[in-house]
């Protein structure tokens, strides 16, 4: 089966400044796909150049086996499309925006969409410009969602939003790609929420991929090992081997795909002593991403 | 598709259609009255004398209401688009992007042309009461080239506000003003009776120029 989105060596200058060097992934049929990075790494000019609202200044990208850049109206209406910010028109009611959206997607259904008014309890009358961002943001997906699209790209879906819309927001989208039939992708700053949500993780470290596998495996296979810290060193980096040594008042850790005596030898090789209490440790996905990229 | 977009821009712009229009038959409504007064205070001949005979416009007041109703509806509808990169919305619709700018822009010349003809009906209908025929079709030929203008300058706000870069918006501003002046040149009744057919054609051109505007901010210039 052709993959539903894939970039090939996208490459991209604001200006002088690379934003994405050579940046190669896919997204295969049905997958919820998370793709992560640190403000400026990279990921809106990816989902801009996606949505062909900005052209790479080299590489391609396909989304449904079309370049992305030559669209036909047909595959457009197979794509749902969630603008950062959650953009909608102010001036329209809640079923005005029904009544405006319905007629260009043929697979629309209209019942997703005002059931989710309903358990939010917005009146079909109120005007999105009325709306608080949470309510905005349930209007958003709805008519998202209402397209019944084959793929759907959020652009930073918790953005303003508290963590009550934001737990509704994951558990709509988990309950809407269960039949395995919608592919997602999605970009957000606040992993927590994605980690019992994506199957596939892709993290942006400065304009490249970092890491672009499933996120069981990486949630199983990337580790943290701490240890008593003894002597004096600094800490460590290597993106390369997506290796990290940071050094703590009392208890130090090393990050990376290692087993315990792999990350024993690797802390030998950096002349770092293993101290006493060496063990391995339980890591969050977000704690994995701030491993991975650094927090500076 | 094409009633869904109509359906948008009326939503949307219905209020300030509501203003324009008023404000529009307001001063044709003013003009109609000033020529009912000039026309009650002095004799006729004389009127006739200096506004026909020496070619004094009369209605010159109305010369730029349509240019600025024209540069207000193409704000109005134009600049919240590129507000949180709105036009985005309409971008990502399974339509030719080119297809469904140009429906913003019929839409837009509708409400327009909806604007203008009301109260070029009532100059029309008042005049009709001081002048011969002969001399109306001249009042209304002097009067089209303001209202090409008008839609002209509708378009050409269209063209710089749809701009994503700041630097071209100054370029387009300048040209568009330059153009403009075209269409407001005339010194005397039907000045412009022999290339009214090119100005007519010039301004369909310029229908044109926000699909470039449309296509550049699609493409993520100046991002």
């Amino acid at each position: 089966m052709n993959p539903v989105i894939e970039c090939r060596n996208l490459v991209h200058y604001f200006g002088a400044k690379p934003a994405l060097k050579g940046v190669s992934w896919k997204v295969e049929p049905g997958r919820v796909c998370g793709l992560l990075g640190r403000n400026g790494a990279g990921k809106t000019t990816t989902i801009n150049i996606l949505n062909s609202f900005l052209t790479p200044s080299s590489g391609q990208c396909l989304l449904l086996g079309e370049d992305a850049h030559r669209l036909s109206p047909a595959v457009k209406a197979r794509i749902g499309y969630l603008i950062e910010g959650h953009v909608q028109y102010g001036f329209f009611n809640v079923h005005q925006l029904e009544r405006f959206y319905a007629p260009f997607y043929e697979k629309w259904d209209p019942a997703i969409y005002f059931h989710l008014m309903d358990k939010l309890d917005i009146s079909p009358k109120q005007h999105v410009s009325t709306m608080s961002c949470g309510q905005r943001s349930q209007v958003a997906l709805g008519l998202v969602l209402a397209q019944n699209p084959d793929l759907i790209i959020f652009d930073d879906y918790s953005m303003g939003l508290d963590p009550g819309y934001r737990r509704l927001f994951v558990e709509v989208i988990r309950d809407y790609a269960a039949d395995g039939k919608r592919t997602i992708l999605l970009t957000s700053h606040i992993i927590q929420d994605l980690e019992n949500l994506i199957e596939d993780c892709i993290i942006y470290q400065r304009g490249k991929v970092l890491i672009d596998m499933e996120a069981k495996r990486l949630m199983a296979d990337f580790r943290k090992y701490s240890f008593d810290t003894k002597g004096d060193f600094k800490d460590f980096s290597d993106d390369s081997r997506n290796l990290r040594v940071e050094r703590g008042e009392k208890r130090s850790a090393i990050y990376g795909f290692l087993k315990p005596e792999e990350a024993r030898a690797e802390l030998g090789k950096l002349g770092v002593p293993a101290g006493n209490n060496f063990q391995q440790e339980s890591i969050s996905l977000e704690d994995m991403f701030i491993a991975l990229t650094g927090k500076y | 598709m094409f009633k869904s977009l109509l359906y948008k821009e009326w939503i949307k712009l219905r209020i300030y259609w509501l203003l324009l229009f008023i404000v529009n038959l307001a001063f044709c409504g003013f003009l109609c009255l000033r020529l009912r007064h000039v026309f009650r205070i002095n004799e006729a001949m004389a009127v006739w004398s200096n506004w026909i005979f020496k070619g004094y416009l009369f209605y010159r007041i109305c010369e730029y209401v349509p240019l600025l109703l024209g540069v207000v509806l193409g704000c109005l509808q134009f600049f919240p688009e590129t507000l949180s990169k709105r036009l985005r919305l309409v971008l990502h619709l399974p339509l030719g992007e080119s297809r469904a700018a140009s429906i913003h822009l019929v839409a837009g010349l509708l409400m327009l042309a909806t604007v203008y003809l009301p109260g070029l009906a009532l100059i029309a209908v008042s005049s009709s009461l001081y002048f011969p025929p002969d001399f109306q079709a001249n009042l209304l030929l002097t009067y089209t080239p303001w209202l090409l203008g008008g839609l002209a300058a509708y378009l050409l706000t269209a063209f710089t506000v749809l701009e994503p870069t700041w630097r071209l918006r100054v370029v387009y501003l300048l040209f568009s003003a330059a153009l403009l002046r075209l269409f407001f040149l005339e010194d005397f009744y039907n000045s412009y009776l022999r290339i009214m057919l090119s100005l007519t054609i010039c301004t369909s051109l310029l229908f044109v120029f926000p699909l470039l505007s449309t296509y550049r901010f699609g493409k993520g210039y100046g991002s």
